[in-house]
């Protein structure tokens, strides 16, 4: 089923790159830990930021908070990582293995956090740009806290068109469980792609299906 | 680089190096410098590998090679590398291991370059954040254990604020909530006494200032009332909390609601008050009648369905003989010697229905008792009787007295209708026998000397040893019967063979007349009852003796004349007619001599009667002097007196006997200091010769003295011829 971005075959080949990226980033962070962590990517989602915003705000908790690092390069935009309330917090306990109620984030743990969300967002970032030979640059993560509505337009600013009317920009939205230390966090892996490189994006997936002969 | 840049870099308070896209360092500056011990001459143009070989974090080299190969910034935070390169706070050899949080960034060569990138790395020492988190982490988990402690507890908590008046709550536990039912929101800010209700006066607040005054714990129990109302027990510990300088600042409570500890706690004492309370009056009430069933002269025994005795109180004991252990389990019907008062004593049989009756019980070593008792059934919860109560009375003694009374009133009838004294007391001494069985009783009497006893009744006891008690002397030393007459006491001996008890019989005037003797079957002291039999029996002998004695005294004064003991005239008719009749019989003579004093109306007249009657007594005896056993003296008037001769041979023998008598009443008779002399005139008449009838005799007699008299007296004549002296 194509949507208004991708055609089927498209989305399935990004699907496929994003579970090659979490599966690098779940190997990368077994080997920090010294402990397996599972990571499983259960639906991958193209939509706008304005929907986003709806099917979230609409959720339960309308609180997040996250790490996230702005990308350039064949594509410009920004990458997070989103964890509904003080599941991040959580994640962090989890990796480094403290077992307390989570409160309030420290300095070192909010840290912590954006190393964990930069080695799940490079992995991801590096993949798509190592299959697609495409080269890109990504910033030092930045961890951040944001209210449901507030959250896309925090990430980037939406820019406007000649005529004032908002450019919604491109949003992918990855679903990413995390399993460690016996523990489930649910999260979200949300690429916000400028508008403008949209198209470039789509060129450099058909480029990249034309080679594999599809 | 720029001079500015390079001051730029030696002011920055973190570690930079830039790297060109094969890895060589580029930039080193200052602070890395001096945190890794390595100058920038050294650092210059050389690998991390290079500078510190196995002493780089892998995670590091590929943060670099992430940044020249693909782009990508990376971050080593310090929580999950700590140290990715060997670099050291402060100055000196060594110094502190740096805690380090790491950015790699890739350097752009030229936009959009495909190229290999340069890559920065800045280094910032995180230790003090480090050090400063770990602490607080500590003391917020130390923080958090604690609250969780007091939230946790089952106890309720609350922290009043004691730089205030009103002590406001500031805080209340879970376990508050659910011991008062206040939600911490609802007494926030209030003063804890509201949980005192309308409950004022508890000494136990006082106690609790007092103690927090002191700077120590206070404790108390009071008695609370939840939100609802409900009173419930509080055990309240309160601890004041003192700041740094030891001002108090808040109060902490801790409460317990100890009401069903209470509670069970006042069940418990109620429950053992009204355990004690009833074991008390049990054992008051079992105490009281097993006192009265002790104390009581009345025999209880408690019989069950076949007799058996089940218990016997201490008079059941004492009349019976035997101790309880010894009865109980035994059938009371084997104690009674009437094999058909049995049944009545088994309700198996049928008994338990008379109610009373009165039986005998054998009683070991001694006489059975006489027990009159009252049967009652006993049953429990309306079912059949199951035990019968046999409530006794000894009535032996009543028994006793009751016999012993008959036997009296038979004997005093004896007296009354003047029974011979030997019959009375042989009589006396069945009847004692009767009473004390197994014994053999004797009375025995002294004699008219007062000085020796002899047997005057002793119906069963065996000749020998009634021979033994003839003629015993009285005296201090003697056998039982003569110490008792003696010492006018009784005396129970059981030295002497065979034993003996004696009661001594006295008179109204407390002379001794003699003594109840009696011999006991066996050697042992006579029982009170039996003591007491002898002495009713000793007061019958004296009734029975005395009265015989007058008696004797009465006959004696109707044929004896009482001044000289010579017979009467109504004795010598008696004699003369039996004389007369046994002279008829055997054809022999009989001879009477009337004899009358000369001269005694003169001693009567000059000395008084005094003197005659000296006088006359004194003729009576030298008349008895004169004559035979068989004869007969008598008085018959003032100074008459007649001597009956039974049986005479001739009749010279009775002028002899005439002339005997002319001699004695001659003799002069001492009487103060005076003889007096008196004669006699003697008529004789015998039988048959002179008369032939006891009348004619007398006349005959009584004329022939006449006839001496008016010859001049002092002579004797016959009737049929005088003789002169």
């Amino acid at each position: 089923m194509t949507d208004r971005f991708f055609t089927d075959v498209q989305r399935d080949a990004l699907t496929e790159m994003m579970n090659l990226g979490v599966g690098r980033a779940a190997s990368a962070f077994s080997k920090l830990v010294g402990d397996e962590v599972l990571l499983s990517v259960p639906e991958v989602s193209l939509t706008t930021v304005s929907d986003a915003v709806a099917q979230f705000t609409g959720g339960e908790s309308a609180a997040f908070a996250g790490v996230m690092e702005s990308f350039d390069g064949f594509i410009d935009g920004t990458a997070a990582l989103l964890f509904p309330g003080e599941r991040s917090l959580e994640l962090v306990r989890a990796v480094i293995g403290e077992d307390m109620p989570a409160e309030e984030i420290s300095e070192l743990e909010e840290e912590t956090l954006a190393e964990i969300g930069n080695i799940i967002l490079n992995n991801c970032l590096a993949t798509v740009a190592n299959a697609l030979r495409k080269r890109i640059h990504t910033s030092l993560p930045e961890t951040y806290r944001a209210t449901g509505e507030s959250m896309f337009p925090f990430l980037a600013d939406v820019p406007a068109d000649e005529n004032g009317v908002p450019v919604t920009p491109m949003l992918m939205l990855v679903q990413i469980d995390f399993s460690l230390r016996e523990r489930d966090i649910r999260g979200f892996l949300a690429f916000l792609i400028d508008l403008k490189s949209t198209e470039a994006f789509r060129n450099a997936i058909d480029e990249y299906l034309s080679e594999l002969g599809v | 680089m720029d001079g500015s840049a390079a001051e730029v870099l030696a002011a920055l308070d973190s570690g930079v190096a830039l790297l060109d896209p094969a890895g060589r360092i580029t930039v080193w500056n200052p602070w890395l410098a001096r945190a890794s011990r390595i100058a920038e001459p050294d650092a210059i143009g050389r690998t991390l590998t290079d500078l510190f070989a196995d002493g780089v974090a892998e995670a590091l080299l590929e943060a670099v090679q992430s940044a020249t190969a693909y782009g990508l910034a990376s971050v080593l935070s310090q929580q999950l590398h700590r140290r990715p390169l060997p670099l050291w706070r402060g100055r000196g050899p060594k110094g502190e291991a740096m805690e380090q949080s790491i950015l790699v960034r890739p350097l752009r060569g030229a936009a959009h370059s495909s190229g290999p990138d340069g890559c920065l790395i800045q280094i910032n020492d995180v230790t003090t954040a480090v050090r400063r988190e770990r602490h607080l982490r500590d003391s917020e988990s130390a923080l958090r254990l604690r609250n969780r402690a007091v939230e946790a507890s089952s106890q309720g908590i609350i922290i009043v604020d004691a730089t205030h008046d009103d002590l406001p709550i500031l805080y209340a536990n879970p376990a508050f909530t659910a011991i008062t039912g206040w939600e911490a929101a609802e007494v926030q800010g209030r003063h804890p006494r509201f949980l005192h209700g309308t409950d004022v006066g508890q000494s136990g607040p006082s106690d609790i200032r007092q103690a927090v005054s002191e700077s120590r714990e206070g404790i108390a129990v009071l008695r609370n009332f939840r939100k609802d109302g409900t009173p419930f027990w509080n055990e309240l510990l309160v601890a004041p909390v003192t700041d740094s300088k030891g001002r108090v600042t808040h109060y902490v409570g801790i409460q317990r609601d100890i009401t069903a500890r209470k509670e069970a706690e006042a069940e418990r004492d109620t429950a053992l008050a009204e355990v004690r309370a009833a074991n008390e009056r049990l054992s008051r009430e079992k105490t009281f009648i097993s006192t009265v069933l002790e104390t009581v002269d009345a025999l209880v025994v408690v019989l069950d369905r076949r007799g058996v005795i089940v218990s016997i109180n201490r008079a059941g004991q004492l009349v019976t003989g035997r101790p309880e252990d010894a009865l109980v389990g035994t059938r009371l019907g084997d104690l009674i010697p009437d094999p058909k008062a049995s049944p009545f004593f088994r309700l198996d049989q049928g008994g338990g229905t008379y109610g009373a009756l009165t039986t005998q019980i054998s009683v070991p070593g001694t006489e059975p008792r006489w027990v009159r008792w009252s049967l009652t059934p006993l049953s429990e919860a309306n079912g059949p009787a199951s035990f019968l109560i046999c409530t006794g009375v000894d009535v032996t003694e009543r028994r006793r007295a009751e016999s012993l009374l008959k036997a009296e009133r038979e004997i005093l009838e004896l007296v009354a209708r003047a029974e011979s004294r030997d019959v009375i007391l042989e009589n006396l001494c069945l009847t004692i026998e009767v009473q004390m069985p197994g014994c053999r009783a004797a009375v025995l009497l002294l004699d008219d000397a007062g000085k020796t006893l002899h047997p005057a009744a002793a119906p069963n006891v065996p000749p020998q040893i009634r021979s033994l008690m003839a003629g015993v002397p009285i005296g201090a030393g003697g056998a039982c019967c003569a110490r008792a007459a003696f010492l006018a006491q009784p005396v129970y001996s059981t030295q002497d063979t065979p034993p003996c008890w004696s009661t001594p019989v006295s008179t109204s005037s407390s002379t001794v007349l003699g003594t109840v003797t009696v011999l006991p079957a066996e050697l042992r002291e006579p029982q009170p009852h039996e003591r007491d039999v002898m002495e009713r029996a000793a007061r019958l002998v004296a009734v029975a003796v005395e009265r015989h004695r007058a008696e004797e005294r009465v006959r004696y004064l109707a044929l004896y004349d009482p001044l000289t003991g010579l017979a009467n005239r109504t004795l010598l008719g008696d004699r003369l007619d039996s004389a007369i009749s046994h002279a008829r019989r055997h054809h022999v003579s009989a001879a009477l001599l009337f004899i009358d004093l000369d001269g005694f109306k003169a001693i009567n007249d000059t000395h008084g009667h005094n003197a005659g009657d000296e006088v006359l007594a004194t003729i009576g005896r030298r008349l008895s002097g004169c004559i035979r056993d068989c004869d007969t003296a008598a008085r018959i008037g003032g100074d008459e007196f007649v001597v009956l001769l039974s049986e005479i041979a001739y009749p010279g023998d009775a002028e002899q006997v005439a002339n005997k008598v002319l001699d004695a009443v001659r003799r002069p008779v001492s009487w103060n200091e005076l003889d007096l002399s008196v004669g006699a005139s003697i008529g004789i008449a015998l039988y048959p010769d002179d008369a032939d009838t006891a009348d004619t005799l007398l006349t005959r007699a009584d004329d022939a003295m006449y006839t001496v008299k008016q010859s001049g007296k002092g002579a004797v004549r016959r009737s049929t011829s005088l003789v002169q002296i």
